[in-house]
């Protein structure tokens, strides 16, 4: 059936919850079907001389044209899609295996859009990557799952050593929570 | 210095108003140990609720606590107050640490006796349960002398007694070694005068005693000797006064010397934990809460079931902690607890639903707010020394139990079938109390209840209740304070490489219940290896007698063994040895117990156990750790003076010396 | 928030009051999926008046005020830079979402703030790039165009339909509205003051743009 494809490729992203790994084959196999079916239309348009009178050359014609147009806007979804769903995932704890997901444009996009972000809170002067969630208190307990290295806080440096628990002001510590480094306790 | 009771919130006060002030952490140095995971927990909390900011360092050594402090010095010097729990108070630590003089070390440590230096430190602060008062009265100052070292170990005034016997076992090399080792250890002489109080009364007895007189004149020798002494070391400064000192100087050295040794050789633990301590100075900054009574009772706990506390202390601590309840806690009891211990007995002690024990249903959630929710409560109940005896059957938590072990031998067929006996005198069918217990009969439990104490004593047991609480939850179930205890040791099981795990996972078991009810399954694992183990060592074969103590060897230690030793539990793996020992009367009469065990191919571990503190324990204590001194190159010191790990090769040359006390 | 000079309480009310405007208009933004008109002075008047208070809070610190002090200052200091990040977040995810329904429209176009503006400018290249690179540019010619219309003549990216539902609570008396403009029935209902009402968006819009009310 035409369609099948794109729509798997759609229904496949809809079922999954994070980012699951670009389909590149996938991808490719409903190209190949827009090519198919154009070539087919356009033999088909110039058998008919662009005729479309006869209903049933019209009616193949337009049915062809229709497929492509909905594996079209099918990958243009899931590609937007994955877009949305990169952009949430940074938001949240950094997942290396994301990385791995992506194919080689999304990465470029990806930083891309990283830069984007940063110019705009660059002009706002507001960092808009941080305080991600209404903070609740102005201290957190964390414990350091990954050896940091020494961090400078409002109160001087800090060394985070791997094992060890630190109770540190939220906004000197979110970014490494967010990236998997520090665990909150509480 | 001492902070006395009464001047706990003074010196929490001075540390709170400066780290305010600057913005500076507190580093908190902790051990492996229950009492120690309460007792962080108590004070990060008071920490918290002023927001300064602390990093929380667990330590399994002093060699390790040495190298992370000089780390620390490097990387950020900005840091005023450190606090050390459950460690630090025998041991020298300004000197062991080299910390520079503005910073601040709080000891939180219920380890005796305290090392000279530290009392006269005006850098470390000991906190101490006695009160101004009764404190002058029973020990004033003692002065430090310099006689002993960063761990306390007192080096004869002359030892070229020993160092005789030492030449004729080591080589040139080592004791070329040891010369360095006096010369390094030593400080300058402050000779100086010090009385003793009632507590040490005895000591001035033994001293005056001329049986014991004649024993020392064999360690001591007389001053024309000491002028004499073979090795000497333009660098020893002792041995250049020596020779310079009038002959009354002397005597005066001997004596120091004398007291000094004494003094160090009773190694104790005070009559209380450091969570009751924190819990104390929480208390006195109007911070305490619920669940630090909780968690000061699962300290004091964790002492008692080391034996660290003798019963009258440990009753007083409970009386105190009852009464603190009562603060929390209104009094008034509902339907269910019309007498606190059937309720105690009667209830299971698993939750209804686990999916329910969520951090904030059961502990109250950690952090700043946390604390027992309203609906679970703490009742003083009377227990029977049954471990995890809500989480098994009853038939085998009483053949695991220490009691039952150690006086049934319950291994052996004639011990099972005693306990058989006893149950049915009880009137309890076996398929009953096969059964685990929340789902054994309730006519079974009151029966248990009414009768188990006098079926007890009618075995000889006449020791089986203790003063304790209980944790009740609002569906009901219940966890005791020794099972919490038992469950949360379990996790601090050394396991290899991941041994910081161990701790954190001690940790979380505070606030989340999974964690908890994970650690009582691995605690019924640990008294089921007890008794394997106990099985196999108590019996005559195995345990070799000398003149003056008696000796345990493993040559080789299986993973679970060493898992055990190299953690927390070696005590009460040694305890349950010692008490079954002592039980079945296997020898006459009671002699310090040396457990020699080898854990690496390059390291024995040994540690021992004094079960009273007879004139011919003390003797041996100070006998052993002139024999460790001596071989001190090849000894690492790792838990104060507990636990030595000796180089492969010398352990037989120590038996060697022990033996030809 | 509180000015240095506290004797002047109705500034002091006029800060709390934008606090809860600033509250109220990021609320509205999450609410509805309709691009809204961006609040400038709200904006940067805060982030000003953070500023403002961040250096109020680092100079008390030297004097030996009373920690908790401070801290309540600093909390409050987080809470409201919270409020402004999640504003410009849920703003520009809104744009992300919509990027291609407002290349077209201009109206809204002209709700975006200058850096927003800006910024969508720059994001559609990108998007429209990565979409070529991936699958547009594999295509033959003449299906790569991207506005193109389907079958049904939707054009991509259109936004939800405007006509849905909202709960709206009016925080001034609303008066007569019209609760359907396109059917031919005309019903009124007199929204008082503090009441809640559920409307169509397109009818409520109206109201939301002069803060007469706000979404929940």
């Amino acid at each position: 059936m035409y369609g099948d494809q794109a729509t798997a490729l759609v229904h496949h992203l809809y079922k999954s919850s994070s980012l699951p790994p670009y389909k590149e084959d996938a991808v490719r196999q409903v190209v190949q079907e827009i090519d198919q079916l154009y070539a087919q239309l356009v033999q088909l348009l110039e058998k008919a001389n662009n005729d479309l009178s006869d209903p049933r050359i019209g009616g193949t014609a337009i049915f062809f044209h229709r497929v492509i147009l909905r594996n079209k806007r099918c990958v243009l979804a899931y590609l937007l899609h994955r877009f949305y769903r990169l952009r949430d995932s940074r938001y949240l704890v950094m997942d290396d295996r994301i990385e791995e997901n992506l194919s080689a444009s999304e990465q470029e996009l990806l930083t891309n859009y990283e830069q984007l972000v940063a110019t705009y809170s660059d002009k706002v002067q507001i960092d808009i990557s941080s305080s991600l969630y209404p903070p609740r208190a102005l201290y957190l307990e964390v414990k350091v799952l990954k050896d940091c290295g020494t961090i400078m806080t409002e109160n001087g440096p800090v060394h985070l050593r791997k094992d060890t628990l630190h109770y540190l002001k939220r906004t000197d510590i979110e970014l490494l929570i967010q990236q998997g480094y520090l665990l909150p306790t509480s | 210095m001492l902070v006395t009771r009464s001047k706990f919130a003074d010196v929490w006060n001075m540390m709170r108003k400066q780290c305010l002030r600057n913005n500076h952490p507190v580093l908190v140095f902790v051990t492996c140990t229950v009492d120690a995971v309460c007792s962080c927990k108590i004070l990060t909390e008071l920490l918290k609720r002023d927001f300064i900011s602390f990093q929380v360092y667990p330590v399994f050594s002093y060699a390790q606590l040495k190298q992370l402090f000089s780390q620390l010095d490097e990387k950020q010097s900005s840091w005023e107050f450190s606090l050390f729990i459950e460690l630090g108070a025998t041991v020298d630590l300004l000197q062991l640490l080299k910390a520079e003089m503005s910073k601040y070390l709080l000891v939180w440590d219920t380890q005796r006796p305290y090392h000279l230096r530290n009392l006269e430190s005006k850098n470390v602060f000991l906190f101490d349960r006695h009160s101004q008062e009764s404190w002058a009265k029973r020990v004033k100052t003692l002065p430090f002398v310099g006689l002993e070292n960063e761990f306390g170990f007192v080096r004869g005034p002359n030892n070229a007694f020993m160092m005789e016997d030492a030449a004729s076992l080591l080589d040139e090399e080592d004791e070329r070694e040891e010369e360095e080792d006096i010369s390094r250890e030593t400080d300058d002489e402050t000779v100086a005068s010090f009385h003793w109080d009632n507590e040490s009364c005895s000591l001035w007895d033994e001293l005056k005693d001329e049986e014991t007189n004649s024993r020392w004149e064999r360690w001591l020798p007389t001053i024309s000797r000491s002028n004499n002494t073979s090795n000497e070391d333009p660098n020893n400064p002792r041995q250049e006064h020596s020779i310079a000192m009038s002959p009354h100087e002397l005597e005066d050295t001997l004596k120091c010397s004398k007291e000094a040794l004494l003094y160090y050789a009773k190694l104790g633990w005070d009559a209380c934990s450091s969570s009751i301590l924190t819990y104390v100075l929480a208390r006195d900054i109007n911070q305490g809460t619920l669940s630090h009574v909780w968690l000061a009772i699962l300290g004091l706990t964790d002492h008692f079931l080391d034996n660290h506390i003798l019963k009258g202390d440990y009753e007083m601590q409970i009386s105190f902690l009852k009464t603190e309840l009562e603060r929390y806690q209104t009094t008034t009891t509902t339907e269910k607890e019309e007498d606190p211990s059937p309720l105690g007995m009667l209830s299971t002690s698993f939750p209804s639903c686990e999916n329910e024990m969520t951090s904030s249903d059961c502990f109250g959630g950690g952090g700043c707010g946390g604390g027992i929710d309203d609906k679970s409560r703490i009742v003083y109940s009377m227990e029977w020394k049954i471990e995890l005896m809500r989480h098994w059957t009853f038939y085998e938590s009483l053949m695991h139990s220490r009691l039952f072990v150690s006086h049934f031998a319950t291994w052996k067929q004639q011990g099972q079938r005693d306990v058989l006996e006893l149950l049915a005198i009880l009137g309890i069918p076996l398929k009953d109390a096969k059964q685990t217990w929340n789902h054994m009969n309730v006519r079974c439990k009151r029966l248990l209840q009414s009768k188990f104490p006098v079926a007890c004593r009618h075995f000889g047991l006449y020791d089986i209740c203790f003063p304790s609480f209980i944790r009740v939850f609002s569906d009901g179930s219940c966890f005791s304070a020794m099972d919490v205890v038992l469950a949360i040791r379990s996790s601090l099981l050394f396991s290899g490489e991941a041994y910081m795990d161990t701790f954190w996972k001690a940790y979380e078991s505070l606030i989340d219940a999974n964690v908890l009810v994970e650690g009582s399954h691995r605690a019924i694992n640990i008294q089921r290896y007890y008794m394997e183990e106990v099985a196999q060592v108590a019996n005559r074969q195995r345990i070799l007698s000398c003149k003056h103590f008696r000796y345990i060897m493993w040559k080789e230690c299986s993973q679970s063994l060493k898992a055990l030793l190299l953690s927390s539990l070696y005590r009460s793996f040694s305890l349950e040895i010692a008490e079954t020992l002592e039980q079945r009367n296997i020898f006459t009469g009671t002699k310090p117990l040396l457990f020699l065990a080898k854990i690496s191919e390059d390291e024995w571990q040994v540690w021992f156990l004094a079960s009273n503190d007879s004139r011919s324990c003390r003797y041996f204590l100070v006998h052993l750790q002139q024999s460790i001194l001596d071989m001190l190159a090849h000894v690492r010191v790792e838990q104060g003076r507990l636990v030595y790990y000796v180089e492969n090769g010398y352990e037989k040359i120590l038996l060697r010396k022990l033996q030809s006390l | 928030m509180q000015a240095t000079s506290t004797t002047d309480t109705f500034q002091e009310q006029d800060i709390n009051y934008d606090v809860e405007r600033l509250r109220k208009w990021l609320v509205n933004e999450k609410c509805c999926n309709d691009i809204l008109p961006y609040q400038e002075e709200l904006v940067s008047g805060f982030a000003d008046l953070c500023e403002f208070q961040q250096s109020l809070v680092e100079t008390r610190a030297e004097k030996d005020e009373l920690a908790i002090v401070r801290n309540l200052k600093e909390m409050e200091l987080e809470r409201i830079r919270y409020l402004l990040k999640e504003y410009l977040r849920t703003r520009l995810r809104k744009i992300e979402n919509a990027l291609f329904y407002l290349w077209r429209d201009k109206e809204r176009w002209s709700w975006l703030s200058a850096a927003e503006a800006e910024y969508a400018k720059q994001l559609y290249p990108l998007i429209t790039t990565h979409f070529e690179r991936s699958f547009l540019g594999k295509l033959p010619e003449k299906l790569r165009a991207l506005d193109e219309r389907d079958g049904d003549h939707h054009s991509p990216g259109n936004l939800d339909d405007l006509d849905e539902f909202v709960f709206l609570y009016a925080t001034k008396e609303m008066g007569n509205v019209t609760t359907d403009p396109s059917s031919p029935v005309t019903s009124t209902i007199f929204i008082q003051k503090g009441e809640v009402v559920c409307l169509r968006y397109s009818v409520a819009k109206h109201y939301l743009l002069d803060e007469s009310a706000c979404l929940l």
